[in-house]
């Protein structure tokens, strides 16, 4: 009886013993595997997040900390707290430079032919002239195209963007369908520099890397809104454009100027209008009208 | 037959001319004499620079840094010898009417705005070197606190002199909030005999909605910046979060409450009543079966 026990007794410590040597071994291991291996004048090439590639010695890197997906998509969800985004496109102000569109697609990755921002040619009647319209994602208040989502892989954040989870997105198109400003794309084929962004951690709120066979969409560049940043369409304007700022704050900065107005009296003065407003969409986005321009109309895309 | 590839030549060069800088631009005639209305002095420079800052800088950069805008055709700098060429007629011209990626300041600015601009411009004139004494930059100080229940800024503003510090008298101090991307110019007071001031905080300020704001406080050019900042003032209630309000076709988590209780209702509604027929049917079933003759 004594013998017995003492035996189950020596088998659960050395099965305790070669467990915990386990365990101790395969850290040590995953340990390792953390560590950068530090080879004096071994120079790699990265890409940074800001779209650049920079080519720095192994020696000098650490690992960062990066926010795994489920965190990502989490704060993604949320939102920054207490803010309402709202921007303001003064059509007076455009000449079709389209840096903003460039701006764009370097940041989230798009295709040429694919665009969150677009600045089209307009003309609204026989008589009128024309003029060039930017047009983001107007990220309503009221959005059909987050309630269509059979998977509710988009949806509206706490501070007013519009979102797409492409970890979620299944691809059916039926936001395209219920969007009445054309304002997402597809990825019909492989997106652009995707050999580029093979195992980066999806971020959300840039929606890169970008994944074939899911819908993208402007997302008034929220990683940069997180850092404190203006949207790169924004930035990239060199005509003033684009004001962009928090509408609880009641307060709007113009990209280029550095200019900071306030929002009530700069749409009200200029009598800014929402597009197709008549759908209940609520838009966030405002237009003032192209009056007083600042160039005459080209009548073409400006080469660039 | 020489002739005609020598003036064929001398055409196709002067069709490259632009793309070597030189500058065909050409100025009517009655703008080549214009002259600028606006006096050259300190004032009309530090007004021009405003216009300058707000209109021109973006592509143009700061005069004398050569950190223009890498356009084509380049934008040249203000102090460049391109720019300082022109006469200010030709200038009034070019500002005006715009050409390519030089907008037209017709529609946006009126002409005084546009002759001030030229002025500033002129500063950098190597032949109006010297001509306009800056007057030494006074040095100020201001020390402000938040009172009367966050309800005013209390300012004191004094000026700095060799050997001893004076109040500033009738002096405008700006004030501005904090905002995400810049500073919004809320409102100005001009400070009495004491050097001080009281600005009373607008109570339907607009805020973060933590209610709280931040000012800075600043002088005027005459002085050497200087700014005080007044962080954190609670002006109004912490606002809760942004509602998501609930809408008729969404998903589960935004949808309507009637619309889920409708639905889960008659879900459960339908599943009782089919759970109850076949509850009668096995009962039925139950007595046929203990009921056998």
């Amino acid at each position: 009886m004594n013998n017995a026990n003492s035996r189950r007794n020596f088998l659960k410590m050395a099965g305790l013993t070669a467990a915990s040597a386990g365990v101790a071994a395969s850290a040590g291991f995953l340990s390792s595997c953390n560590r950068i291996e530090a080879v004096e004048g071994d120079r790699i090439k990265l890409l940074t997040s800001s779209g650049e590639l920079v080519e720095v010695d192994r020696a000098s890197l650490t690992p960062a900390e990066i926010p795994s997906l489920t965190e990502n998509q989490k704060r993604g969800r949320a939102g920054l707290p207490g803010r309402k985004w709202v921007m303001v496109i003064d059509l007076a102000r455009c000449r079709n430079a389209r840096k903003c569109m460039e701006a764009c697609q370097t940041h989230h990755q798009l295709r040429p032919e694919q665009h969150h921002m677009n600045v089209l040619q307009m003309k609204d009647a026989e008589n009128t002239s024309p003029y060039y319209m930017p047009k983001p994602c107007m990220h309503c208040d009221n959005p059909p195209c987050t309630k269509v989502c059979p998977v509710n892989a988009t949806f509206k954040r706490e501070d007013g963007i519009v979102l797409i989870d492409n970890e979620r997105c299944i691809g059916c198109r039926f936001c395209i369908a219920a969007c009445p400003y054309s304002a997402r794309v597809f990825n019909w084929l492989e997106p652009r520099d995707s050999e580029k962004y093979v195992g980066v951690t999806y971020n959300i709120e840039a929606n890169v890397p970008q994944k074939k066979g899911t819908i993208s969409k402007c997302l008034f560049s929220a990683d940069r809104l997180r850092d404190g940043k203006l949207p790169s369409c924004v930035s990239a304007c060199p005509n003033s454009v684009y004001w962009f700022g928090d509408q609880n704050e009641d307060a709007v900065t113009n990209g280029t100027t550095g200019e900071t107005v306030s929002f009530s009296n700069l749409i009200r003065d200029n009598a800014g209008y929402t597009l197709l407003e008549e759908l209940g969409t609520k838009p966030r986005v405002y237009y003032l009208p192209p009056k007083g321009r600042a160039f005459p109309y080209q009548g073409e895309i400006h080469p660039s | 037959m020489k002739k005609t590839i020598i003036i064929g030549i001398a055409f196709w060069l002067a069709g490259l001319s632009p793309a070597f800088g030189a500058d065909n631009w050409p100025v009517p005639e009655e703008y080549n004499v214009m002259d600028n209305p606006v006096e050259f002095n300190n004032q009309n420079v530090r007004a021009g620079r405003d216009i300058y800052d707000k209109n021109c800088k973006s592509c143009h950069g700061d005069p004398g840094n050569y950190n223009a805008l890498p356009l084509v055709p380049p934008p040249p700098d203000a102090a460049s010898e391109i720019m300082q060429a022109n006469s200010d007629g030709q200038l009034y011209y070019k500002i005006t009417i715009g050409r390519g990626a030089m907008p037209q300041f017709e529609t946006t600015l009126g002409s005084d705005d546009i002759w001030r601009a030229i002025t500033y411009i002129r500063r950098f004139d190597p032949r109006n070197e010297g001509k306009l004494v800056e007057e030494a930059l006074r040095k100020g100080k201001i020390y402000a606190l938040v009172g009367n229940y966050n309800s005013t800024i209390d300012i004191v503003a004094e000026e700095e002199l060799t050997d001893n510090n004076i109040p500033l008298s009738n002096t405008t101090i700006f004030v501005r909030a904090k905002k995400t991307f810049g500073n919004l110019l809320v409102g100005s007071i001009t400070t009495d005999e004491n050097g001080r001031a009281s600005y009373a905080i607008p109570q339907d300020m607009k805020v973060k909605s933590d209610g709280q704001v931040d000012f800075i406080l600043s002088l005027n050019d005459d002085f050497e910046t200087v700014t005080f900042s007044v962080s954190g003032v609670q002006v109004k209630q912490p606002d809760s979060n942004v509602e998501l309000p609930r809408v008729l076709w969404s998903t589960n988590d935004r949808t309507q409450i009637w619309l889920l209780f409708t639905y889960f209702a008659a879900l459960i509604g339908g599943w009782t009543v089919i759970g109850y027929v076949i509850l009668q049917i096995y009962k039925l079933f139950r007595l046929g079966r203990n009921n056998k003759p």
